[in-house]
């Protein structure tokens, strides 16, 4: 008997969480949502998308702002440049990569370009 | 028993209603509209930025943001609605440079650097993602118009620093060099506006002294040939001067849009080339401004960047001017 009680208890509280989750959830406004990163596997290395939310605002195959099309040798080197982008745009700065930003970030760039 | 576990069926289902219910809150589907907002440029306002439309991507880069003048060189993808950085412009950062496409190719050139008006010129490859310093214009401007067709690249009026100016000159990238083109029968300008029709190439607006000029042109590439159209005050309730709009050409007609006068504006004009008249569409509905960017594959259209006063703004809108004629039935 009291075993139904602490069911339905338990029943009612979990509901209740998911309900104010979904609550949750919504009432977030769409501009306020966290920029996440993705790291995608190319042929010859890695690059990254930027999503906000499920929207993606940028895909960047080849490494930002150097000639050619040369992508990143490493996952590492690609989530690290994609964190950076990700710290620009919460701090609402332009989401731009300067040659310095890479080479403070130690990217990998090959010889020749 | 039998009653207490009704029971706690009603709750758990009352409470996995209530959770559809809420799920389903209707998200308000916006109004078919003219303007729709698109991706927005996060974070990365800049104005008098230059470009082009290739195939399905446009290519903006350059420009100032307010405080610096800027080197990067972005690609927006119209199918995915997203943006990518591309190999950073290698002149000088620079605003109000010109951009045109000859036969799948960007060109950007000319502008100013914040100290000088400048000459050099660069074409970019979009299969290899690289640029190549071309022939410098032979004389340095800022806020010209430029604009590509039939395998040539044409650059003119703008301000040299002290001067307006009324001359072109054409560029030839088989031989990679820039001649004068004489025969521009328009006033000296700046921050001009051009759009092509049907492989003509219309001219207007600009500002010279104060002065937003209303004369109207069209260029016909074949014989080289400038043409007076009827000007851009011919009827009483034109308002289409000013500078530093946007033109572009969707399904026949060209546009002009947004722009300066006395202050950043926000209207559009349409031109019919067969009737030589203009009618006045929705107003751009993002914010008013001047120095944006227009990037059309010819069935679509977005508007972006730009500035207001101080303000430099970073959305992009995309245009359906067929929603217009519904909205003014």
């Amino acid at each position: 008997m009291s075993s139904t009680v602490k069911y339905s208890l338990a029943i009612v509280l979990f509901l209740v969480l998911g309900f104010g989750i979904v609550m949750y959830i919504q009432s977030e406004p769409s501009q306020n949502q966290i920029f996440e990163s993705q790291i995608v596997s190319l042929d010859d290395g890695f690059g990254y998308k930027i999503l906000r939310g499920e929207k993606i605002v940028i895909v960047q195959e080849f490494v930002p702002g150097l000639p050619g099309k040369q992508q990143f040798v490493s996952k590492e080197e690609a989530q690290k440049t994609a964190n950076l982008v990700l710290s620009k745009l919460e701090e609402g700065k332009s989401p731009i990569l300067l040659p310095t930003d890479l080479a403070k970030l130690n990217i990998s760039t090959q010889v020749g370009h | 028993m039998n009653k207490r576990k009704s029971y706690v069926y009603k709750i758990t289902g009352l409470a996995l209603l209530a959770m559809v219910v809420t799920s389903c809150s209707s998200d308000d589907d916006d109004d078919l509209g003219n303007w729709v907002d698109k991706s927005v440029f996060d974070g990365s306002p800049r104005s008098s930025v230059s470009g082009f439309t290739i195939g399905n991507t446009g290519y903006m880069g350059v420009g100032y943001d307010g405080d610096d003048y800027l080197a990067s060189f972005w690609a927006y993808d119209i199918e995915g609605d997203y943006w990518s950085q591309k190999a950073d412009f290698p002149g000088a950062a620079r605003n109000a440079a010109v951009g045109f496409e000859i036969d799948g190719t960007g060109y950007i050139g000319s502008g100013y650097d914040g100290v000088d008006e400048l000459t050099d010129f660069y074409s970019y490859d979009t299969a290899s993602n690289t640029w190549t310093e071309i022939a410098s214009l032979p004389t340095a401007r800022r806020s010209a118009v430029g604009f590509g067709i039939n395998g040539y690249g044409y650059v003119g009026t703008g301000y040299d620093g002290e001067n307006d100016r009324k001359d072109f000159y054409k560029y030839d990238p088989a031989t990679d060099s820039w001649t004068e083109l004489v025969g521009f029968g328009g006033n000296k300008r700046r921050s001009a506006t051009t759009f092509t029709i049907d492989g003509l190439v219309y001219l207007g607006t600009g500002v010279s002294n104060g002065v937003y000029l209303d004369d109207f042109w069209v260029f016909d590439p074949a014989t080289e040939s400038w043409t007076s159209k009827l000007d851009l005050d011919e009827e009483d309730d034109y308002a289409i001067a000013r500078s530093n709009a946007v033109g572009f050409t969707l399904n026949g007609y060209g546009y002009i849009a947004t722009g300066e006068l006395g202050g950043a504006t926000n209207t559009v004009w349409e031109y019919d080339p067969a009737s030589d008249e203009w009618e006045q569409k929705t107003s751009f509905e993002g914010a008013t401004r001047q120095d944006a960017i227009a990037f059309s594959n010819g069935s679509r259209v977005f508007i972006g960047m730009g500035r207001t006063g101080t303000l430099y703004l970073d959305d992009l809108d995309e245009f359906f001017p067929l929603d217009e004629y519904d909205d003014e039935d």
